[in-house]
């Protein structure tokens, strides 16, 4: 998924774990319109799941009105330097991509 | 484990339960299954009746953090914290978009009821929170002054 990379982070503040994660992706709600007049079709993720070593923590349904190369955070419980940290998402057209960290 | 039949004819009547219970709005919205209908209603109303939700109650334990002003509505960020417990889903909508349903957050015991997010907004409006916890739903609402909206450029 070279073409939307996610750039996340997850450090522990204390006990809470903030993982912020910014994925690059147009989310173009299908009303704008190119340089030629023409509308650009909707395209926009619908889907945003959080995963601490492979569990679902949680998952957001977004719509397209969120902005375009969107940052998502959250704030967990319970985590552990060391603990894997993964983002997934996917889009109204079937793409999808995925990224993993370790929480420091 | 051993399954006994026994076990087997409950574990059918459970899922024959459930899907009967999925026929609600209510039900698709809690199961994996984003609610299309929400996401495409046009109005706040009809976001809270594609959803099946009951009108939520105002409550001070929402602390939702929008700019006042917002010079470019294409990115606003949005911050919300529940001082509520047992919260489950937390819900943004912006009251003036063709599209008020912005995100919809199921989390687990694990995550905070804490979220973030940049969204769009095409013009001056309410940016509403809705939160679920324990079972009863909660909202809270901050009017944002929009100079440059964020849904239809050009």
């Amino acid at each position: 998924m070279a073409d939307f990379p996610i750039r996340m982070r997850a450090s522990l503040d204390g006990a809470v774990l903030v993982v912020k994660a910014l994925i690059a992706h147009p989310m173009h709600n299908g009303f704008a319109k190119n340089e030629k007049g023409e509308l650009i079709a909707a395209h926009y993720i619908t889907r945003v799941t959080l995963r601490v070593n492979g569990e679902v923590v949680a998952e957001t349904h977004t719509g397209s009105g969120i902005a375009r190369d969107p940052l998502f955070g959250w704030r967990l419980a319970g985590c552990r330097a060391g603990d894997r940290i993964g983002v997934s998402w996917r889009d109204n057209r079937g793409l999808d991509g995925a990224k993993e960290t370790v929480a420091t | 484990m051993e399954v006994s039949r026994r076990d087997v004819i409950a574990a059918g009547g459970a899922a024959l339960l459930a899907s009967l219970l999925g026929a609600s709005a209510w039900a698709q919205a809690a199961a994996d299954g984003r609610n299309e209908n929400a996401f495409n209603a046009r109005s706040p109303a009809s976001v809270y009746s594609a959803l099946g939700l009951a009108a939520p109650a105002e409550s001070p334990a929402i602390v939702l953090t929008v700019p006042d002003i917002a010079e470019n509505g294409a990115s606003v960020p949005v911050e919300v914290e529940v001082k509520l417990p047992n919260v489950t889903r937390i819900l943004i909508v912006g009251d003036k978009n063709l599209f008020p349903l912005l995100a919809d957050a199921h989390i687990t015991p694990r995550a905070l009821p804490w979220l973030e997010a940049k969204i769009k907004l095409a013009e001056t409006s309410n940016v509403r929170a809705i939160v679920e916890a324990g079972g009863k739903l909660y909202t809270t609402a901050r009017r944002v002054r929009v100079i440059v909206g964020g849904c239809l450029p050009g």
